[in-house]
């Protein structure tokens, strides 16, 4: 009986039907509809940009500045610690001949020497006395055992003055001096009372521990960054849009298609951009910064110059109107705000200059008086700083639209203007840190901020998403003639600028 | 142009290529919807999206098997899919049918491709689609279910409803074809 459901099987699979005469085109029509706009990966990526762009706009710069100084100097903003206070210790301790307690808990607050900036960064050379360092500390250590003296000449060549002798500064530069009468640190005490006294607060202080030993902690090869804001120049294009003709004259364009469809392009238009920007800036000259930061037992001292100072890709934002005067001309006008960061680097040599307090030894004279023997390290590094500065520019974007093709799907349009930056603000942070500020050499704060006008062109390729509204693209750039002054800048600048505009144009 | 070369030129996206397969396997194809789908309509649709997934996913044809056997396959699901929209209901074997009577395969052999087909046609949704997936398509109880969403035993009971249901229909048809040959 199984038989007959093969012969089933083998007539139906046999069986072939009329096929509907438009079956393939529907099917055609079918595949253009489902295949993924062109658009969708671009508006993805586009959107992406935006995101990340306007998160980096407005993210919180202070992330990444050391805790310790934002700690400090929230404080010292907000009046909850004074010159004179005691605040703990920033960076950990401070080597030197300073009790040890005293040194880790407590430090005057003095706004050019107050803290010791402990974050030099270590170049190669910082690394080669980082090494270096590491020695000192075994030479520290061997010197706390005993198994050294004072004089003696050990593996990295530092040597341990006697009582009395001059200073010699060893390979790693760093010396052993007694009697410490220059920095007013030697011990000549004449009783025995006060040279016990001296003794007892001496003890346990080894050159180890006291001088290089600790110098790791001084150095941080962490990067000091100050976060900022940046600022910007700004204008942008304009962005007209156009009239036409009567929509007779388009239907004899498109006979085919668009013919219920009747797409505005006259009269006024009302349009919004978002702009990613690649600005770039251009002048000239060098400005040099220095800094001192002095405590009882060390001082640092920078030398640098801004080695970099690069705007960081922006977005800017417009609104606008535009109207057309003549079938293939257009006006608009528009106000813009661009908001650019700039990626400031600052780098030079930094000293660190460490006084340290070595063992004692009897009066070389008449032999009652305590000396201390004095370790003076010198440290240099190369060290960077980095910061971020911010423009906030609003102008006044003014535009004229030459249309090449205005259709009732894509058009296109030469696009140029003036853009008169009519606010420009910069936000500098460079020398905000009231604690241990970096002092340049040119002035910042007697300039004044001057308005700047700077030309744009560019290519308008419009489509119409329906009769009212359409969507538009606008590469374009934007030249600054002349140099612009802002207040805060260390230099005068002409800012240009790249950019590609998104925006929407509304028939009102 | 060989069937390589079809698939070769289908899996470049060129369209004529694809013409060439449209043209090629669509009255086979437009039977297998029709004996899904008995309504033209829809049936149609079936086509079309079949089609149009044949195209897409053609680059996953691995050429182990037939072209017709994996096109099949898609417009199965394809098929199946459609007529998931409406209720299908497992309903019980018609009492009016005269199931008792066996058919000789002679009587089914004298049939043509379309009287087979619209035999088909004519039963319920819920056989026919179990009917189709198992006596045509050759796919397990176990298959079904799957693809149906039911027990693999209700596609037992309904394939053993739609074969006295088709036999029925058999006998039925023979009575008439005896009647006319009588007069």
């Amino acid at each position: 009986m199984s038989n007959i459901y093969d012969i089933i099987k083998e007539k139906a699979l046999q069986q072939e039907d009329a096929v509907p005469a438009d079956a393939w085109s529907n099917i055609v029509e079918k595949r253009r509809k489902r295949r993924p706009a062109f658009w969708i990966p671009i508006a993805a990526v586009l959107t992406g940009f935006i995101l990340w762009g306007t998160y980096m706009m407005w993210k919180d710069d202070e992330q990444g500045k050391p805790e310790q100084e934002q700690v400090l100097s929230e404080k010292l903003k907000a009046g909850q610690v004074q010159k004179g206070d005691e605040v703990p210790l920033p960076y950990g301790t401070i080597p030197g001949n300073v009790d040890p307690s005293q040194s880790q808990s407590v430090m005057e607050v003095e706004p050019n020497s107050g803290v010791v900036q402990n974050q030099a960064k270590l170049s190669d050379t910082g690394i080669g006395l980082q090494e270096s360092q590491m020695e000192e500390d075994r030479l520290g250590e061997a010197v706390k055992a005993q198994q050294v003296k004072s004089g003696d000449i050990t593996e990295t060549g530092i040597r341990k003055n006697r009582p009395g002798r001059k200073s010699s500064k060893s390979r790693t530069r760093m010396t052993v001096e007694s009697p410490m009468q220059d920095n007013g640190l030697a011990v000549t005490d004449e009783n025995d009372k006060s040279r016990q006294k001296n003794a007892q607060a001496i003890q346990g202080i080894t050159v180890s521990d006291a001088a290089v030993g600790k110098e790791e902690n001084n150095i941080d090869p962490a990067l000091e960054e100050k976060d900022q804001v940046v600022a910007q120049t700004a204008t942008t294009a304009g962005k007209p849009a156009i009239k036409t003709e009567q929509v007779q004259e388009k239907k004899s364009v498109e006979p085919d298609k668009k013919k219920d469809k009747v797409i505005k392009q006259t009269g006024w238009f009302a349009e919004a951009v978002i702009m990613p920007v690649l600005p770039f800036s251009d002048m000239s000259g060098n400005v040099n910064f220095y800094r001192t930061i002095q405590s009882p037992n060390n001082k640092a001292e920078f030398n640098g110059s801004m080695s970099r100072a690069k705007l960081m890709p922006a977005l800017a934002y417009q609104v606008g109107i535009r109207k057309n005067i003549s079938r293939r001309l257009g006006v608009g006008l528009g106000v813009q705000y661009l908001k650019m960061k700039e990626d400031v680097r600052i780098s030079g040599l930094q000293t660190n200059t460490m006084i340290s307090l070595g063992s004692e030894h009897p009066g070389f004279f008449d032999g009652t008086g305590m000396v201390r023997d004095t370790i003076v390290t010198y440290l240099n590094s190369n060290r960077q700083f980095r910061f971020v500065n911010q423009y906030q520019v609003i102008s006044l974007p003014v535009s004229v639209q030459y249309w090449l093709s205005l259709k009732s799907r894509w058009s296109y349009a030469l696009e140029g203007g003036l853009s008169l930056a009519i606010s420009t603000r910069y936000e500098n942070h460079i020398n905000e840190n009231l604690v241990s500020p970096l002092i340049s050499s040119k002035p910042v704060s007697n300039q004044s901020t001057s308005m700047n006008l700077s030309i744009f062109t560019g290519l308008r390729v419009q489509r119409a998403i329906n009769n009212r509204i359409s969507a538009f693209a606008l590469p374009m750039i934007q030249v600054s003639p002349a140099m612009q002054q802002v207040k805060g800048t260390y230099m005068d600048r002409r800012i240009h600028r790249a950019a590609l505009g998104f925006g929407l144009s509304v028939g009102l | 142009m060989t069937e390589q070369e079809l698939i070769q030129g289908c899996k470049k996206q060129k369209q004529a290529y694809q013409k060439m397969l449209f043209d090629k396997y669509a009255g086979r194809m437009m039977a297998l919807c029709n004996r899904y789908c008995t309504d033209k309509q829809r049936a149609q649709d079936i086509l079309q999206d079949g089609f149009i997934r044949v195209f897409q996913y053609i680059d996953q044809f691995r050429e182990e098997g037939s072209l017709e056997g994996w096109m099949r396959k898609i417009f199965v699901g394809v098929a199946l899919r459609e007529i998931s929209r409406e209720k299908i209901k497992y309903r019980e074997l018609d009492q009016g049918f005269e199931s008792e009577k066996s058919v000789e395969p002679d009587a089914v052999s004298r049939l043509t491709e379309s009287e087979i087909h619209a035999l088909i046609r004519s039963m319920p949704t819920g056989y026919r689609t179990v009917f189709n997936l198992h006596v045509i398509e050759g796919y397990s109880h176990e298959e079904i279910a799957g693809l149906l969403g039911i027990e693999a035993s209700t596609s037992r009971v309904q394939l053993m409803k739609a074969k006295k249901h088709l036999q029925a229909l058999l006998v039925k048809k023979n009575r008439m074809i005896g009647h006319e040959q009588h007069i």
